[in-house]
C-alpha cells in the first residue's frame, strides 16, 4: 500500500529546512536572487484553478521520489503518483481560501486543467487510481456544489485539455486508431506516441474526433485567437530531434507551422499560450530531464511587414499575419537555462496570462534535475505571478509537499471565432484530399536540382518538368517484427500510395487515406523524384489539404498559373489512392508474402548473370571499436547483384542482407554515420543513394527512357547495350527507381510479417 | 524523411577513382573517417541537434548514477560504441527502477558487439528467464526480452506464461508479449485466464496493444471475473476492439455489476460498439444508476448508438 510522505520526512533528510517555514515565504527575481518576502496581491480575477501533483511515496521498501518518471520521459504524461488534487484559490490572493474540488479521490493524479471562455466551468484530466486511465472531467464553477462529470473513458489516456470555441475541448491522447496500431518507435521506447483529439463539452466521447498521426509525440495544445489549436510537436526526422509549434483547425484539419521551424532559442518550445494574435509565451527548454521546465520565452510570430498584423485590435481579415519563417524570440528569464543543466535560479512551467498582462506561472525555486532525486527532495513547484515589466516573481500559493501546476484564472475571456468542422465524421474510409494549384510555386527558389537532365537547375525551373506527384506513406519500425532499422538507410519505412498526374497548369489532386503521415515527391517524365519533401504531412477524414504549390510563400498570395478556377486537376477529379496496406506499393528488397515483385527477383533474373561473385572485385571495410579495439572486417563486393546472403555493418548493427543490397547501398552507407573505418581497396560509386534515384549511379548506368523517347542521361541504355538478349522493361526500371527514391529500404511491411490492428479501427467506417 | 547521404570531406581526400563512374580509392590500410556526426549534423541548425553522450559518461552513470542521469547518458549514447560499457550496463536490466531497466535494454539492443552473440547478453537473459532461482530476476529478464524486440523472446515469454510458477514472472512475460506485438501463439489467451489477477491484468494490457490479437471470447469471459479491476479492463479492451459479440455480456455488466467503475466501462464500451440492442440498458443506466459518472458515460454511449 502506498502512502504519502509528509514534510517531516524531508526534514529528516535535512535538506529542506525552509519547508518548515510554511508556504509562501519566498519571492525571487527571475535572475534567481532571493529578495524580500513578497506575496502577490489581488490578481484581478475572482479565483484561480490549479492542480497539485504528488511526487513522493513511502512504501515498505522506503521513500520513493518520482521525479525521473517525469524527467526521463521525453513527454511527461504517465508519471502517476497518487495524492494529487484539483484546487481553487478564492479569492485569488496569496491569503485566499483553498478549496479541494476532488477530495473524494485521494488516490488520484491530475494532468492539466482549463477554464471555459465564460469562466463557469473547468475541464481537467484525472486518473482516479493506479488501475485507472487519465480521462477528462468537467467541474461546474458557477455555484458552490462543484459538480463533476466524466467526459471520456476507455482503454487510453486523455490529458492536458483546453477549451475551444463552439463548445469543444482539445486534448492529448495515446489512443490507437489506425491499422498501424500503437506507434511507439525507437525513441518513444515503450510508450505510445501521443496525438491530439477533441470532444464536445456536451457529448464527450460521443463527439470524439482524432487528429492525424505524427511519427512522434504531439503535446500541450493551446487555443489561438483565430480559433485554431496550437500545439507542440516533437520532430524526430533523421538527426533533427526537437519540439516545434504547429497549429490546426479544431477538427484536426489544415495543419500549419507556427514557430521553431526556422530557428528558436531552445531545443523545445512547450506549454505555450497565446497572449495576443500570433504572440505567445511559453517555456523554452530541452526535451528531457526537465519535466518541461525551463525559461519563459515570448514568441512573436507576427508578420512584421504588415502593420495591421502588429495591432492587436485591428481587423486582420485578408491579412496573412502569421510569419513562421521570421519568428522573434525574447527570453524573459535570461538566467534560467534553456538546456537541462543546473539551474540554481529555478525553472518555470505552464505560464498563463492574467487580464493585466502579468503571467501566472509555476516556478521551482532551485534545481529541477536528478539532484532532487539524489537528495530525495523533489523540485518544489509553487504558483507565482511573474511580472514581465519587473522580472519578479510574487508568491501566490505553494504547498511544499507537492507540485502546484497549471494555474489558470477563473475569469471570462473572449471566445475566438468558431471554425467550421470539416471533419464531420471520423470515418477512416473517408479520404484526405491532397493537391497543389501549381507545383512550381515555391519559396525555395534558390534551391538547385542536379542529376540526369538537370545540370544545376533552379528548383522552379526543374519543377516545371514535373509530370506527377508521388505520395509516400511513412511508417515507423514497430510495424515490422524484429526490425529497428529498415536497412542501410536512415529513411523510415515507405509505401507508395500513388502518383497523381501534374496537369498543364501545374495542378494535381489525389485522395489518400486519412490519419497516416505522408510526404510528397514531384517526379519527372522518367519517374524520378525532382525533390523530396522533408517533413510529414497528414490529414483527417474529409479534409482538403490543397496547397498553392510546393512550399509556397506563407505570407504571399498564390494564384493558378493560368488564372483559371477551378484548376485542371479539379476538373479531372482527384486520383483515388485509398487502397489497403497490402495493396500499396512497397519495395521490399527480398521476398515478400504477397508474391508480388521485389527487387532481388528482378536482379536475379536480369542482372546477376553478369554481375556476380565471379565477376566482381571487392573492397574491405574494417570497423574498429575505439574503446575495445575489437575489429571486424567486412568484404564488400563492388558490384554483385546476386541473392546470396552477406553480413554487413551499419548503424551499430551487423545484419545479414542480400549481396546485391549491400553492394548497391554500402558506398552511400559509408557516408552515413559509420564512424571510423579502415577501407582497403576501391570504393565504388554510390550505386544507390537512399532517397534519390537521380543521384544513384545504378540508375544512371541503366539509364531511363521516357514515353517521348528521350533518355535521362546521354549514355547508352544498359543492359541493352550488351546485345539483344539483354533487356530491362520500363516497369523493371521503374522498380529500381522506386527502390532508390523511397529510401533504399531493405525491409518493408510486406516482407516482415506485419499484421494490421485486428480490430480494424481504420477500415470499418467506425464512428469514434 | 530521414537524411540523405552527406559527402564527407575525408572521402574527397581519399581521391576519386578512375573507374567508369567515379569510384573512390582508399589507400591500403589507411584509416579514414567515413561519415559520422560532423557530416550528418553539419546541416542541422544548432537548436535542433541532439547532444551526445560519451563512453566515460556511460561508465560513470552505470556504476552509480541516478535514474535520470542513467537515462540521459544511455539515450544520448545511442551512437557510442563501447565494449566495456556493455558489462556495466547489463546489470541495469535488473535495476529496481523500471525506467532504468527499460533504457538499459534499449541501449543494449542497439549494440553491434557483445549482446546478441553466442553466450552474450541476450542469450544470458533468455537463460535467466528460464532458470534463475530468483523470481524477480526472471521477471525482469522477461521485461528485458520484451524491450530487446527480438523474436526469440516471443517463445521464451510464451513458455514462461505456461510454465513459470511465479505470478510475477508470468505477468512480466505477458507484458513483454505486448511489447513484442505478438500473442505468443495463444500464450496471451492463457495469461488472460491465469489464476493470478496480476497476470490477467498484465495480459489485458497487452491484449489492447497487440495488433493481431482477436480472442474476444476470452475477453468476454473476463467480464464476469471475480476481480472488479479485471472486469473493468476487460470491458475497456472489448470496447477498443469493437467486439460486436460482446454486447450481451457488456449489457449484463452495465446493468448488474456491483462496481461503478465496471458499469461505467461497460457503458462506454457499448457506446463504442454502437449496437442498438444496448439502448434499453443504457437508457436505464443513464436515468437510474446511482453513480454520476456511470450516468454520464451511459448518456455519452446513447449518443453513439
Amino acid at each position: 500500500m502506498l502512502k504519502r510522505t509528509h514534510t517531516a520526512l524531508r526534514f529528516a533528510a535535512g535538506l529542506l529546512v525552509p519547508a518548515l517555514l510554511g508556504p509562501g515565504v519566498l519571492s525571487a527575481t527571475a535572475s534567481g536572487c532571493s529578495a524580500a518576502e513578497e506575496k502577490a496581491g489581488d490578481l484581478g480575477v475572482s479565483a484561480i484553478l490549479f492542480v497539485k501533483r504528488e511526487h513522493t511515496t513511502q512504501t515498505p521498501e522506503g521513500i520513493s521520489v518520482n521525479v525521473a518518471g517525469g524527467q526521463a520521459q521525453v513527454i511527461d504524461y504517465d508519471r502517476y503518483v497518487p495524492g494529487g488534487s484539483l484546487n481553487m484559490l478564492k479569492p485569488a490572493r496569496a491569503d485566499g481560501k483553498l478549496i479541494n474540488l476532488t477530495a473524494e479521490f485521494p488516490e488520484a493524479d491530475f494532468n492539466g486543467v482549463a477554464v471555459s471562455f465564460d469562466g463557469k466551468q473547468a475541464v481537467f484530466s484525472m486518473k482516479k487510481n493506479a488501475n485507472d486511465h487519465y480521462h477528462l472531467y468537467t467541474v461546474q464553477l458557477d455555484g458552490d456544489r462543484f459538480e463533476l462529470h466524466q467526459k471520456t473513458a476507455g482503454d487510453q489516456d486523455d490529458f492536458t485539455p483546453e477549451y475551444l470555441p463552439g463548445g469543444r475541448i482539445v486534448f492529448v491522447t495515446n489512443q490507437m486508431y489506425t491499422e498501424m496500431g500503437t506507434r511507439a518507435d525507437e525513441y518513444e521506447h515503450s510508450r505510445s506516441v501521443t496525438q491530439l483529439a477533441t470532444i464536445s463539452v456536451d457529448g464527450g466521447d460521443a463527439d470524439r474526433r482524432l487528429f492525424s498521426q505524427n511519427l512522434s509525440h504531439t503535446v500541450a495544445p493551446f487555443v489561438r485567437h483565430d480559433g485554431k489549436v496550437g500545439y507542440s510537436r516533437w520532430e524526430h526526422v533523421a538527426n533533427v530531434n526537437d519540439v516545434k509549434l504547429f497549429a490546426a483547425n479544431p477538427d484536426g484539419t489544415q495543419m500549419i507551422a507556427v514557430a521553431g521551424q526556422h530557428g528558436k532559442p531552445a531545443n523545445s518550445l512547450v506549454n505555450v499560450r497565446e497572449i495576443e494574435p500570433n504572440v505567445m509565451v511559453g517555456i523554452g527548454t530541452t526535451r528531457n530531464r526537465t519535466i518541461h521546465a525551463g525559461a519563459l520565452v515570448r514568441i512573436d510570430a507576427r508578420n512584421h511587414a504588415d502593420p495591421v498584423c502588429l495591432d492587436p485590435a485591428a481587423d486582420k481579415a485578408g491579412h496573412a499575419c502569421l510569419d513562421e519563417e521570421n519568428v522573434r524570440y525574447e527570453i524573459l528569464t535570461p538566467d534560467v537555462p534553456t538546456g537541462n543543466g543546473p539551474s540554481p535560479v529555478g525553472r518555470y512551467r505552464e505560464p498563463s496570462a492574467l487580464p493585466d498582462g502579468r503571467l501566472l506561472v509555476s516556478w521551482a525555486d532551485g534545481p529541477v534535475n536528478d539532484l532532487s532525486e539524489q537528495s530525495r527532495t523533489a523540485p518544489d513547484f509553487g504558483i507565482y505571478v511573474y511580472d514581465p515589466a519587473t522580472k519578479k516573481n510574487k508568491l501566490v500559493y505553494n504547498d511544499r509537499d507537492k507540485w502546484d501546476l497549471g494555474a489558470i484564472a477563473v475569469a471570462p475571456r473572449k471566445e475566438p471565432p468558431i471554425i467550421g468542422d470539416l471533419q464531420r465524421i471520423a470515418d477512416p474510409t473517408e479520404p484526405v484530399r491532397l493537391g497543389s494549384i501549381d507545383v512550381t510555386k515555391t519559396s525555395l527558389a534558390g534551391d538547385r536540382v542536379t542529376g540526369a537532365q538537370f545540370a544545376d537547375t533552379g528548383l522552379v525551373e526543374a519543377l516545371k518538368s514535373a509530370t506527377a506527384v508521388r505520395i509516400l506513406e511513412g511508417f515507423s519500425s514497430e510495424a515490422a517484427k524484429g526490425v529497428t532499422m529498415f536497412g542501410l538507410t536512415m529513411h523510415e519505412g515507405a509505401a507508395v500510395l500513388g502518383e497523381a498526374p501534374v496537369y498543364g497548369d501545374g495542378s494535381w489532386l489525389a485522395n489518400v487515406p486519412p490519419y497516416v503521415p505522408v510526404r510528397l515527391q514531384p517526379i519527372d517524365k522518367f519517374g524520378m523524384a525532382i525533390r523530396s519533401q522533408g517533413t510529414w504531412i497528414q490529414g483527417v477524414p474529409g479534409e482538403d489539404r490543397r496547397c498553392v504549390g510546393c512550399h509556397e510563400q506563407r505570407i504571399g498570395q498564390g494564384t493558378p498559373r493560368f488564372g483559371q478556377n477551378p484548376t485542371v486537376a479539379e476538373q479531372r477529379q482527384a486520383m483515388a489512392f485509398m487502397q489497403p496496406i497490402n495493396d500499396r506499393v512497397e519495395v521490399p528488397w527480398d521476398k515478400n508474402d504477397l508474391g508480388k515483385g521485389f527487387v532481388q527477383k528482378l536482379l536475379t533474373e536480369k542482372c546477376a548473370s553478369c554481375h556476380n561473385a565471379q565477376t566482381t572485385s571487392y573492397y574491405s571495410v574494417t570497423i574498429t571499436d575505439p574503446a575495445s579495439g575489437v575489429t571486424k572486417p567486412y568484404k564488400i563486393p563492388t558490384l554483385d547483384l546476386g541473392e546470396a546472403k552477406l553480413v554487413a555493418y551499419y548503424d551499430r548493427a551487423a545484419r545479414e542482407y542480400n549481396t546485391s543490397y549491400v553492394s548497391i547501398f554500402y558506398p552511400a552507407a559509408l557516408e552515413m554515420e559509420m564512424g571510423k573505418a579502415t577501407v582497403v581497396g576501391t570504393i565504388p560509386p554510390k550505386w544507390g543513394v537512399p532517397g534519390s534515384a537521380r543521384a544513384s549511379k545504378l540508375i544512371e548506368k541503366i539509364n531511363v527512357r521516357a514515353a517521348d523517347g528521350s533518355t535521362a542521361w546521354p549514355t547508352p541504355m544498359h543492359p541493352e547495350d550488351k546485345g539483344e538478349a539483354h533487356k530491362l522493361t520500363d516497369e523493371e526500371r521503374r522498380l529500381l527507381i522506386l527502390a532508390m527514391d523511397l529510401g533504399g529500404q531493405y525491409f518493408a511491411r510486406q516482407n516482415t510479417g506485419f499484421q494490421p490492428l485486428s480490430s480494424g479501427l481504420a477500415s470499418g467506417g467506425v464512428k469514434y | 524523411m530521414k537524411s540523405l547521404a552527406f559527402l564527407k570531406p575525408a572521402l574527397a581526400l581519399a581521391g576519386l577513382c578512375a573507374i567508369a563512374l567515379g569510384g573512390r580509392v582508399a589507400s591500403s590500410n589507411t584509416e579514414i573517417s567515413v561519415g559520422g556526426t560532423t557530416a550528418v549534423y553539419g546541416q542541422v541548425p544548432p537548436d535542433q541537434v541532439e547532444f551526445l553522450s560519451t563512453k566515460e559518461r556511460i561508465l560513470s552513470v552505470a556504476r552509480g548514477g541516478t535514474p535520470s542521469t542513467i537515462w540521459e547518458a544511455l539515450e544520448h549514447g545511442e551512437r557510442v560504441e563501447c565494449m566495456e560499457c556493455i558489462p556495466a550496463v547489463a546489470p541495469l536490466l535488473y535495476d529496481d527502477t523500471a525506467e532504468t531497466r527499460e533504457i538499459a535494454a534499449w541501449w543494449l539492443r542497439r549494440r553491434i558487439f557483445g549482446v546478441f552473440g553466442e553466450g552474450e547478453i541476450y542469450q544470458q537473459t533468455l537463460q535467466v528467464l528460464k532458470s534463475d532461482p530468483a523470481p524477480k530476476r526472471r521477471a525482469r529478464a522477461a521485461e528485458a526480452l520484451g524491450e530487446f524486440l527480438a523474436t526469440p523472446g516471443v517463445d521464451a515469454c510464451a513458455e514462461a506464461i505456461a510454465k513459470d510458477g511465479e505470478p510475477l514472472v508470468r505477468a512480466a512475460a505477458a507484458r513483454a508479449l505486448g511489447r513484442l506485438n505478438d500473442d505468443g501463439k495463444g500464450a496471451l489467451s492463457q495469461a488472460l485466464v491465469d489464476a493470478d489477477k496480476t497476470v490477467r491484468l498484465a495480459a489485458l494490457r497487452s491484449a489492447g496493444r497487440i495488433n493481431a490479437f482477436n480472442d474476444t471470447t476470452t475477453l468476454v469471459k473476463l467480464t464476469a471475473d471475480g476481480d472488479a479491476v479485471v472486469r473493468k479492463r476487460a470491458a475497456e479492451v472489448l470496447g477498443a476492439h469493437r467486439a460486436k459479440d460482446a454486447v450481451g455480456a457488456l449489457v449484463n455488466v452495465a446493468q448488474n455489476d456491483a462496481d461503478a467503475d465496471v458499469r461505467g466501462a461497460a457503458c462506454h464500451a457499448l457506446g463504442a460498439l454502437g449496437d442498438a440492442a444496448a439502448r434499453p440498458a443504457l437508457e436505464a443506466a443513464a436515468a437510474k444508476d446511482p453513480s454520476t459518472f456511470v450516468r454520464d458515460l451511459a448518456q455519452i454511449a446513447l449518443r453513439r448508438l
